[in-house]
């Protein structure tokens, strides 16, 4: 998983929970990284989970609903990272229809090796837009939060619905309407 | 500090820790990318010179393949099958490749096979072979003239394998080369051919060509051929001898050449005589200098004609001027141009006066009409003779005869007239004189035969009385007459029917002239039997007709008269116990020649021109008046024939006479 997950998973728990809950689940998680990352480096998918897990029993609070929160907050940190890519889109429908064929190329060419998820749409009109997430992380709530605070930059607002295909969250179907 | 401080600063610094580890790692990374990228750049490097070494010695190996190209391109192996061709090719040569196996060496035509040959080795040899031109026979049967630039191909190992060549259908240009190859062809033989001496000198005064006149007319020993690429730039002062101005015949030419510009018509005096004349054409190619050319032509005829003609006029008019006939040219206002001398003495005008003159007017014609329609036939091209009469200046009359003709210019115009004069006042003098004559002799003539009856028949009455008087003479004195006295008056009884027979001969005589002539179809076989009836011919001789006589045109009187008086003649002359008298005729062209033939006592030859003039007669027979053979004369002159015989003494005698058809 690369790095920048990480990275930015650990800041939104500092700045979420604070320096002594992130000092925690690092400890606890008893990471091989020791929790140091870089967001041009790569890491084991398994420490996320980890940490995720950790920071739920810490807080008490759901792993989805912490994956849903990061979602949210990833959004605008990869929007600050690359900011040009965000600003080629005039429409949130149109840069959630470009995130297969534009903006996972873009992230290969800087990261040849990256694990990405397939986004593909299955309807689509003005208004709305049906895509099914498959990724075997089975991360689809980080990616309801993402789309949600796309629509919210573009200073617009949808509903967002999904349907598990596969119970593990691995296949998931997302039904996009987007408001007004 | 307090023990919750001091807690934030453990966490901070672990913090801290991982920020300076993850900082760390992250240029470790970024290092480790950096090498992987050098390395993957060094190896695309790499990669890159060796596709780059492959492309080129594909390039060179498969220089001319051009599978796409629109020419025909064909690969063949070492023994000329072919591999592999364009569509181009298929469509070019027929063949339906590779369903149909193809050597190409089959297509060639049969007189370019051993060049084939030899260009096939240079490719073999060398590895190119370009610009090989042959005719070559496609599928249909038909002839094309192809450029084929080729070149080998080989294995890795530098092995040919085949060769590779584009096809380029030159049929086209070849058909113009050989047009203008053949329009050169004509344009040399035309001017080796030329009445002109032609030198072509090359900017360098070399000789780029020259033909056999030029040759001959500076007697140059050898062919126009073996002359080409000869130096020039010595020629003037070799040449110069044959001219009669040796040093300014080469100033001349280096003046010219010198000056480059064109010069028409020099003329070269020729120590043998002749004049050439010479053009001098500089030649120029966009501007620049290219060589000139020179041209000679051989005018010495055409100088001399101008001389000859000056020198022929001159001859003529000599003659026409001392001939002694008078000339005189008028133009087509009737002027005098000219007039000679001998015109001057017949005019009795001088040259002065008559020069300028309307002819008409100062020589005073009798018909003025006949010069003025003379003078439109003239117009009209036509010449002729015709007489007139003038009064010459001293208010004589004279006449001449004129043989005009027109005067042409050299267009062919009509100018005027020219006109031969005659003086034939002396001709025309005696002609009418004669003329007066015949007037004057036609009224004597008829005088005469008037005369002649006249005459006769005064004659014969005192005749007929003295012939009456001796019969009553003889009757009454019949008794008292002795023999000699009865003889006597007998004798005076036959002088008497003598003498009217003779006045009869002379007015039948003078009664024949054409006048009177009748004309009408005689048959003369009627007119001998009926002499034969008519006349006395004793038991002793036969007149006999050879030949069918034929029928004339003729007055039947005369016929008559003419045959009679031979027949009677034949008849008299016969002195044999057997007397033959024959009658014959020969049809000729124009005439019919009769004769009248006996075996009588014939002709003296002394006599045979006399006897056919009036009362000339041979021998002393009584019955003979002598006028019977002129009148035969007379009668065949009427018919415009001609009389004469043949004759030997003791033998006979054959007369012929002749009568126009």
């Amino acid at each position: 998983m690369k790095g920048i997950i990480f990275t930015e998973f650990l800041e939104m728990v500092e700045e979420t929970f604070g320096l002594e809950v992130t000092e925690q689940i690092i400890e606890e998680s008893t990471l091989p990284s020791e929790g140091v990352y870089t967001s041009v480096g790569t890491y084991d998918f398994n420490e996320m989970v980890s940490l995720l897990t950790q920071l739920s029993e810490n807080v008490d609070i759901p792993a989805n609903k912490l994956l849903h929160t990061f979602g949210l907050y990833l959004f605008d940190s990869l929007g600050k990272a690359h900011p040009e890519v965000i600003k080629s889109f005039n429409s949130p429908i149109a840069l959630l229809m470009s995130i297969e064929d534009h903006i996972h190329v873009h992230v290969k060419k800087l990261y040849p090796d990256a694990e990405l998820p397939t986004f593909t749409i299955v309807e689509q009109s003005d208004t709305s837009l049906s895509i099914i997430y498959a990724s075997s992380r089975g991360l689809y709530s980080l990616a309801q939060g993402l789309m949600e605070k796309c629509f919210i930059h573009f200073n617009s607002s949808a509903h967002i619905s999904h349907e598990l295909l596969k119970e593990d969250g691995t296949q998931v179907k997302f039904d996009i309407v987007q408001h007004g | 500090m307090s023990s919750m401080d001091n807690k934030e600063v453990v966490l901070l610094k672990k913090a801290l820790e991982r920020q300076k580890k993850a900082r760390r790692q992250a240029e470790r990374i970024l290092e480790e990318k950096s090498r992987e990228l050098y390395e993957t750049s060094h190896q695309l490097k790499e990669t890159n010179a060796r596709l780059e070494n492959l492309l080129s010695e594909k390039t060179s190996e498969l220089e001319g393949v051009f599978v796409n190209i629109v020419d025909p391109y064909v690969v063949m192996d070492l023994e000329t099958n072919v591999i592999r061709m364009n569509s181009a090719a298929v469509q070019f040569l027929g063949y339906d490749f590779p369903n149909e196996p193809l050597n190409l060496s089959t297509l060639v035509h049969p007189d370019y096979k051993k060049y084939t040959l030899d260009a096939l080795k240079q490719l073999y040899s060398i590895g190119t072979l370009k610009n090989y031109r042959a005719k070559i026979f496609l599928k249909d049967g038909s002839l094309k003239f192809v450029q084929v630039n080729s070149s080998m191909i080989y294995d890795k190992n530098r092995k040919p394998i085949a060769a590779q060549g584009i096809i380029r259908d030159i049929t086209g240009e070849m058909e113009a080369e050989e047009q203008i190859r053949a329009s050169q062809n004509r344009l040399s033989t035309l001017i080796s051919n030329l009445q002109t001496g032609v030198l072509l000198e090359s900017e360098d005064r070399k000789i780029s060509l020259t033909n056999q006149m030029f040759c001959d007319l500076f007697h140059i020993p050898v062919s126009p051929d073996q002359l080409k690429g000869a130096d020039c730039s010595n020629a003037a002062e070799e040449s110069k001898h044959h001219f009669t101005d040796p040093e300014g015949f080469v100033k001349r030419i280096e003046k010219i050449l010198k000056s480059k510009k064109l010069v028409l018509s020099d003329e070269l005096e020729m120590k043998d005589g002749r004049i050439l004349e010479r053009d001098y054409i500089p030649i120029f190619s966009d501007g620049k200098y290219k060589g000139h050319l020179w041209t000679y032509q051989d005018v010495t005829l055409r100088k001399n004609y101008k001389k000859n003609i000056e020198a022929q006029k001159e001859k003529y008019w000599s003659i026409i001027a001392n001939m002694n006939l008078g000339l005189i040219e008028v133009d087509n206002d009737d002027v005098i141009q000219l007039v000679n001398q001998s015109f001057c003495a017949m005019s009795g005008f001088s040259e002065g006066e008559l020069m300028g003159q309307k002819a008409s007017e100062i020589i005073h014609v009798d018909e003025k009409n006949i010069i003025v329609e003379k003078g439109k036939e003239r117009l009209k091209g036509k010449s002729d003779s015709y007489q007139v009469k003038i009064r010459n200046k001293n208010g004589e009359t004279r006449h001449w005869l004129i043989s005009g003709a027109p005067r042409y210019d050299e267009t062919g115009t009509v100018v005027g007239s020219i006109g031969i004069h005659l003086d034939i006042t002396a001709q025309k003098t005696l002609e009418l004189q004669k003329e007066e004559l015949l007037v004057e002799l036609e009224a004597s003539n008829r005088g005469l035969q008037e005369y002649a009856h006249i005459v006769s028949h005064d004659l014969k009455s005192p005749l007929r009385s003295i012939s009456a008087l001796a019969t009553w003479l003889q009757e009454d004195y019949k008794d008292k007459l002795d023999d000699a006295g009865v003889y006597n008056l007998q004798m005076m009884q036959e002088k008497v029917e003598g003498m009217d027979k003779l006045i009869d001969g002379i007015l039948k005589y003078s009664s024949i002239n054409s006048e009177t002539l009748e004309r009408k179809p005689v048959d003369l076989n009627t007119v001998v039997n009926d002499i034969r009836e008519i006349i006395y011919i004793p038991e002793h001789v036969n007149v006999i007709i050879m030949d069918t006589l034929p029928t004339l045109e003729a007055d039947a009187t005369k016929m008559h008269q003419l045959f009679q008086n031979l027949i009677g003649n034949a008849v008299t002359n016969i002195d044999k116990k057997e007397g033959i008298v024959s009658i014959g005729v020969e049809e000729k062209d124009r005439f019919w020649q009769f004769y009248v033939r006996d075996n009588g006592v014939g002709i003296p030859e002394e006599y045979h021109e006399k006897i056919f003039k009036i009362f000339q007669s041979i021998g002393n027979e009584e019955r003979s008046t002598g006028i019977g053979l002129s009148i035969v004369k007379k009668i065949v002159d009427l018919y415009q024939g001609e009389v004469w015989l043949e004759s030997e003494v003791g033998k006979g005698t054959t007369f012929y006479f002749t009568i126009k058809k």
